[in-house]
């Protein structure tokens, strides 16, 4: 969350650091096992001695390397393992490590633009993405962000987010409509 | 809160409404219907969350769902759960229902909702704690009224459905006071538009009376008519460019007027509006709506309404006339207007895109140099001139182009004006030509009908920008009126309780406070703080101890429970009255350009220099400020830029001195400076705080040693209070941050760093 003005600024609450508290290495992908139990709460054992009951897997880097380096944070948002390759895991802890991600970070992929309207400062799209139809609207430019010379993320007023992964592959009217208006 | 919303019921479909009542039980009421946008697997399609008093029910759209049968999550009985929150993700959001130890989502929402699903989640939680349950809050409103389309900010102002006319005339309204001014314009035009009629004429009667052989003798002397008619067409002339003069001198006056009178309704509401307000914009927004969006609306008024006023005239003029000479070579003109007047419209649309492209690339080009040459030591510590050229010749290049594009559009679009009224005057020359000849028609008949026809085309031709020209106008116009509309949030009561002396009783009673909807920054806060007394404000940053002092200005209003000032909840006190008697000491205090004396004046402008010398004195200041070249005058700058960062203080706290407030607000008033002028702070902030309620927030335990009491918050909630001491002695929470702020000053002073602020804390608590 953005730091909200008026809340307390960030401190210098230096005892946090203090000496006897050494920085901790988080455990690796090698070292953990993640599964749930029960069905919606996601567990980390640590080599069959020690068990997280409740850990929160998180993208590092959500926007460019979506599918690596997943931070697991435990109740007090500390993180207690690293993982930098997904593939690392065993099949299962992958598996939940996975749907978890998915379900924490909804991104929209624009497959089809319908049309793009431009007016007064505003710009109102109307998309088939691919989890259905989408109608937003996107103020000024600094929301609609190149990440590289093909790939657009989108992020509407009211903070949807959207994806365009490439758009020289959609259909030619939706690269019109891109190129016209972005 | 005044009016408490117990049920929430959004209209379903009929279908889904029949098949909600048959899975209700006997005696069943609902009373939360909402619908979301997401679904359990995030496709963005309907789901209805069913909330009754015994069980939560979710269904499709069209009506099957859990509690049918066909269930894709178990209905809930309410009599299971433990408690509802929402759990906001990235890009989306949802409502968990603890059951055990386990949260089950309940519902997914997107961000578009989120504001609607925070309350409905506190619905449900009261529901299940069997609390009384109060949903209240304004949903945004996030679609127009009138066109549906999705509006530019929630709440805001549905761009296409602005009504020209009804702008117009609001801004008319503020030329009402210049009737008389307004009157002689238009008049003025009207005089102007005549006179600028007449030299055609005349040359066509010169051609046809003096100079033709034919006519010449039949009027007597050529020459004295000659005269005459020279004599008229200088009159004329001569007149116009007086006429001109006035009436263009008026027309900047009347609009300069207008526009000054906009801003000042801006600027007014602006400062009167309140944080929450400002929290949600850019202050670089608001101040384009200052600068920019007035000054398109002034052009707009200068330029623009004169010319559109001088030139309709002149059409109506010269068509009139045109008709009289001959209407069926005015039919023959007639014929390339409407594809002047559609081209243009079609021309101008493409060229606007295209110069928007232009602006936003040259727009880019101008951040990217200022990058740059703002950021140079950075760049050029690391070697990255060749990588930043590298940047700035692509953008430079993109500029190219998008300049390119545009000026082809133009080229395009003017050639092909020039050539629409061109044949408009092959036709004229062809026709009125032959007429010449078979003698149905005079030279100076034609000559006169043919000057009178660039006067028509020429406006003609730029009616297409006027079109964006006023739309820029009206969307500027939009933006400001939209500002000048906005209620003041925190607007008195309408008999507020006058306080002009207040003793400086605080009570904080079950406050509860979020900035966002759905995530509450202070949970149920009590705190009686007696007359005088000095509270210590302790926690992590995010505890919540600067959200409480905020409440305390009322620069938010507090959502749950109460907070009275000397028995008067803080609502019912005169928003003047309120502010008069809180003074606030912040860590990065803001200073307005002007001298030292000016800014310690600032909240009592008539503090006579004596004054503000006591309270210089007071606030250990006097010495550093006379040592200054220029005293007392010395200016302080752009936000004190001027003053070192402990000058900077003691200056707030003497400019809070001379406030002399009853409740004090000291936020980090202290923060990073040396021993030697710590100490001087220190004093200059016991001094300051002698028979006022203070409220201190530090993060220097060491502080707020002077504290009556000690408040600690964790996560928005009181942990602790009491003294220094008996907080010590619990052992606790605070016990727990002082030793380990100890132990870490104690490795700095070690290192030789500053003295351990902490040395002696726990002797010296009054």
């Amino acid at each position: 969350m953005p730091d909200e003005p008026g809340v307390d600024a960030p401190d210098t609450f230096e005892f946090e650091t203090g000496i006897e508290n050494a920085p901790v290495e988080p455990y690796q992908a090698h070292e953990i096992r993640v599964f749930r139990a029960p069905k919606n709460t996601v567990r980390m054992t640590v080599r069959h001695e020690r068990s997280y009951i409740r850990v929160r897997p998180v993208n590092a880097s959500p926007m460019a390397h979506s599918d690596r380096y997943v931070s697991l944070l435990d109740i007090k948002n500390e993180e207690v393992a690293f993982i930098k390759d997904l593939n690392d895991l065993d099949e299962g802890s992958r598996q939940v490590i996975e749907e978890e991600l998915a379900h924490r970070y909804l991104r929209a992929t624009i497959e089809r633009v319908n049309s793009i309207q431009m007016e007064y400062g505003v710009t109102y799209w109307d998309v088939m993405t691919d989890r259905g139809k989408r109608e937003f609207v996107i103020r000024g430019h600094e929301n609609t962000h190149w990440a590289s010379d093909a790939r657009l993320l989108l992020t509407d007023v009211d903070g949807n987010r959207f994806e365009v992964v490439d758009y020289t592959r959609l259909d030619p009217h939706s690269i019109q409509l891109i190129e016209t208006n972005v | 809160m005044t009016d408490t919303t117990t049920t929430y019921k959004e209209r379903m479909p009929d279908a889904l409404a029949d098949r909600c009542r048959e899975a209700l039980r006997e005696g069943e009421t609902v009373r939360i219907a909402a619908a979301t946008d997401l679904t359990e697997d995030l496709r963005f399609e309907e789901r209805w969350l069913l909330v009754t008093d015994q069980r939560l029910l979710r269904f499709d759209s069209n009506g099957s769902g859990a509690g049918n049968g066909d269930a894709s999550i178990p209905f809930i009985e309410l009599s299971d759960a433990k408690s509802a929150a929402v759990e906001e993700l990235v890009g989306s959001g949802r409502i968990n229902v603890v059951i055990g130890n386990e949260d089950i989502e309940v519902i997914r929402y997107t961000p578009s909702q989120r504001a609607k699903f925070a309350r409905i989640a506190r619905g449900i939680d009261q529901l299940i704690k069997d609390d009384p349950v109060d949903m209240q809050g304004e949903v945004d409103k996030t679609r127009c009224d009138r066109c549906a389309r999705l509006l530019p900010e929630p709440n805001g102002i549905c761009s296409a459905c602005t009504n020209r006319l009804a702008m117009m005339r609001r801004i008319a309204r503020y030329a009402l006071p210049f009737k008389g001014k307004l009157a002689l314009m238009v008049f003025l035009s009207l005089l102007f538009t005549l006179a600028e009629l007449g030299p055609p004429y005349i040359m066509g009667r010169i051609i046809d009376d003096v100079l033709d052989p034919s006519a010449a003798g039949a009027s007597g002397d050529p020459f004295s008519f000659l005269y005459l008619l020279v004599g008229a067409y200088a009159v004329i002339r001569l007149v116009s460019f007086v006429l001109e003069i006035f009436k263009d001198r008026l027309s900047v006056w009347l609009g300069g007027r207008v526009i000054v009178s906009v801003r000042e309704d801006l600027y007014e509401n602006l400062s009167r509006l309140n944080m929450k307000f400002y929290n949600k914009r850019q202050v670089g927004s608001l101040i384009s709506r200052v600068s920019n969006d007035t000054e398109s609306m002034m052009w707009f008024l200068v330029d623009g309404v004169p010319y559109i006023l001088t030139n309709l005239l002149l059409l109506v003029g010269i068509l009139v006339l045109l008709f009289v000479t001959s209407w069926q070579l005015t039919l023959m003109v007639l014929i390339p207007i409407p594809l002047l007047v559609t081209g243009g419209w079609y021309f101008w649309t493409r060229l606007i895109r295209a110069f928007r492209t232009k602006y936003y690339r040259w727009g880019k080009l101008v951040g990217m140099a200022g990058e740059m040459l703002s950021s140079v030591r950075v760049v050029k510590t690391f070697v990255q001139e060749k990588r930043e050229m590298r940047r700035f010749r692509s953008s430079n290049e993109g500029v190219f182009r998008g300049d390119y594009e545009s000026e082809k559009e133009a080229a395009v679009f003017f050639s092909t004006v020039s050539m629409l009224t061109s044949s408009g005057m092959i036709l004229v020359w062809y026709y009125g030509g032959a007429a010449v000849i078979d003698d149905t028609f005079t030279t100076g008949a034609l000559i006169m009908f043919i000057a009178y026809l660039w006067m028509l085309y020429e406006p003609l031709r730029w009616f297409g920008e006027l079109n964006t020209w006023s739309s820029r106008a009206m969307s500027g116009a939009e933006k400001v009126f939209e500002i000048v509309d906005t209620p003041a949030e925190t607007e008195d009561r309408e008999v507020p309780v006058e306080m002009k002396d207040m003793q400086g009783e605080v009570e904080f009673e079950g406050v509860t406070f979020a900035y966002e909807a759905g995530k509450p920054v202070l949970h149920d806060i009590s705190l009686h703080v007696q007359p005088g007394e000095m509270i210590g404000l302790v926690g992590k940053s995010g505890s919540g101890k600067t959200t409480m002092t905020n409440l305390l200005c009322r620069f938010y209003d507090i959502d749950e429970g109460g907070l009275e000032i000397d028995g008067v909840p803080i609502r019912d006190i005169g928003l003047e009255d309120l502010r008069r008697q809180i003074g606030v000491v912040l860590q990065d205090s803001y200073f307005f350009s002007g001298s030292i004396a000016e800014n310690i004046r600032y909240s009592s402008p008539d503090a006579s220099l004596e004054q503000i010398m006591r309270a210089a004195r007071t606030a250990n200041a006097h010495d550093f400020i006379c040592a200054k070249p220029d005293g007392y005058d010395t200016q302080i700058g752009e936000n004190g830029k001027e003053l070192s960062g402990g000058e900077k203080q003691r200056i707030a706290i003497a400019r809070a001195i001379i406030h002399d407030p009853r409740i004090l607000v000291l936020d980090e008033a202290t923060s990073s400076v040396d021993t030697h002028t710590e100490k001087l702070i220190q004093e200059a902030i016991a001094n300051l705080v002698k028979g006022r309620t203070t409220f201190a927030i530090a993060h220097r335990l060491s502080t707020l040693r002077r504290a009556d009491r000690l408040v600690v918050l964790d996560a928005g909630r009181i942990v602790e209070t009491g003294t220094h001491e008996e907080l010590l002695d619990m052992k606790g929470y605070f016990y727990r941050m002082v030793e380990t702020q100890r132990a870490s000053t104690a490795v700095m002073a070690v290192g030789g760093g500053k003295a351990d602020p902490n040395r002696g804390a726990n002797g010296h608590t009054t």
